[in-house]
């Protein structure tokens, strides 16, 4: 059951926030010298006060630590802001990208796990999704890192958009209308940055987004297959369907003329709505 | 001629007798207990959209139940995810972090710290109810709805109460909108003796 409220806290409050600081940021380094890459560290701040503000409307503020392990989803961002910014500011050496990117993820992904993974309810299926989890999910980074690098902000929100709706409607769908809603609130961030960056024209997103909205994403599937009943192919189909922006790269440089940008939001949402139309058969059968 | 009584002969009588009000007092007072899962429920009831009930029940119960006047206790434990309205999909909401988090949260248990006997048939019972994650004192007042052999011979005893519980004591604080806060449940025991 949905009320006017949840909508306006789950989808009209973190558009407004996220928007907002993308315009604040781009507001305030407007005059300066670059300030079409340093407008990127905006990015990682907008995703965090977006998705933090949409949370806490929705379901307020958590205990620490949290009685619910997909409470850390919340409790996570404001360290995966800060990884975030890091990794936007551009001059932080590799090596220590990749060392905090490779700790950040396992990091999450355990806490999210650690129910399963301690005393009584020891799952030993669990510890292996967690490895397989965290696996992913740091290749997942890597290559999102790298397409980050080559389109604009707009689209890269674009692209995130259209594989988290999709992943918030298949959560919905899988018994958990609360990991929905948390999914329609990240979907909402990337709707905004989309429109805000269009707006403002193109610039370097900052590959703090990735990072960010990799683990709160790759945490909700996580969760959806640990705590609902989420399908693992769906779960996978959804984790993969960003990454089709790849193969749209790679057939735009095979056949000339090809729409870009088109055809990489056309390949994700096939994959991401071919675990919707998974989704929705389960949802009517039983 | 009146034949004396010989002292042997009342000793063994009087130590029979002491031997028979033993036992008989052990089987009054010993009241030792095992939950049979089988025709025991654990039923809820909530109130939807301020408008009519829904109901549900839990399938897998285990417990012991013991009523010796000494050291009396209860312990009940339920498996979450035995939780049954007769509707998959509302089930499968209802295990998910919605609610119960059945995966994280598996077991939901009552442990009794006081039990008092308030008459033949009733006990007051002091306890603490674990579920999602939370721990919060319960009063429950039981009573012992009847007693009987079961096929096997074994003496058995049905004991039942209703109380009340507010779900956001639980942490379960999601749709209060849509779905009471106040949860009654309704607990029917059917205990073999040990």
């Amino acid at each position: 059951m949905f009320l006017l409220r949840d909508l306006l806290a789950g989808v009209e409050l973190p558009i407004v926030l996220t928007a907002g600081t993308l315009a604040v940021g781009w507001f305030a380094l407007r005059h300066r010298h670059g300030a079409r890459d340093s407008r990127s560290w905006a990015g990682p701040l907008a995703l965090g006060v977006g998705f933090a503000g949409g949370y806490w409307a929705l379901f307020g503020l958590p205990a620490f630590p949290p009685l619910d392990a997909i409470e850390w989803l919340f409790l996570l961002t404001p360290g995966l802001v800060l990884l975030g910014l890091l990794d936007s500011l551009g001059r932080v050496p590799l090596q220590v990208r990749v060392v905090s990117i490779a700790a950040s993820a396992p990091a999450s992904m355990l806490l999210l796990s650690w129910p399963l993974l301690n005393g009584n309810n020891y799952d030993s299926r669990q510890a292996v999704l967690f490895a397989t989890a965290t696996m992913l999910l740091v290749g997942w980074i890597a290559a999102m890192d790298g397409l980050a690098a080559r389109v604009s902000a707009a689209q890269l929100s674009a692209i995130l958009f259209c594989a988290a709706a999709p992943a918030a409607l298949v959560l919905l769908l899988s018994g958990s209308q609360r990991l929905g809603q948390i999914g329609g609130v990240l979907a909402a961030t990337q709707f905004a940055g989309s429109l805000v960056n269009y707006a403002l024209g193109p610039a370097a997103l900052g590959r703090g987004v990735i990072v960010v909205f990799g683990v709160l994403f790759g945490g909700l599937l996580l969760s959806g297959y640990s705590y609902a009943e989420l399908r693992p192919e769906n779960a996978l189909m959804l984790l993969a369907a960003p990454l089709m922006s790849w193969l749209a790269l790679l057939l735009a440089w095979q056949f000339r003329g090809l729409p870009l940008a088109a055809t990489q939001l056309a390949l994700v949402l096939v994959v991401a709505g071919s675990a919707v139309a998974q989704a929705m058969i389960d949802f009517t059968a039983d | 001629m009146k034949k004396p009584h010989h002292p042997f002969r009342i000793l063994a009588i009087c130590l029979g007798l002491i031997g028979f009000m033993t036992i008989g007092a052990s089987r009054a007072f010993s009241e030792s207990y095992a939950v049979d899962p089988v025709h025991s429920t654990v039923l809820f009831r909530i109130k939807h959209m301020e408008t009519s009930f829904s109901w549900g029940r839990f399938n897998e119960i285990v417990g012991r139940l013991n009523l010796d006047d000494k050291a009396p206790s209860l312990e009940m434990h339920v498996k979450t995810e035995s939780l049954d309205t007769a509707n998959a999909k509302r089930d499968q909401h209802l295990k998910s972090p919605d609610f119960f988090s059945a995966k994280q949260f598996p077991t939901i248990s009552f442990k009794s710290k006081r039990i008092a006997r308030l008459g033949d048939t009733k006990y007051d019972v002091d306890g603490t109810l674990s579920l999602h994650g939370f721990d919060r004192p319960v009063k429950v007042l039981l009573e012992r709805t009847g007693t009987s052999k079961n096929q096997q011979g074994v003496a058995v005893a049905g004991y039942a109460t209703t109380f009340s519980i507010k779900r956001s004591d639980f942490g379960m604080k999601y749709l209060l909108e849509g779905l009471s806060d106040d949860v009654v449940l309704i607990v029917s025991l059917e205990c073999a003796a040990q």
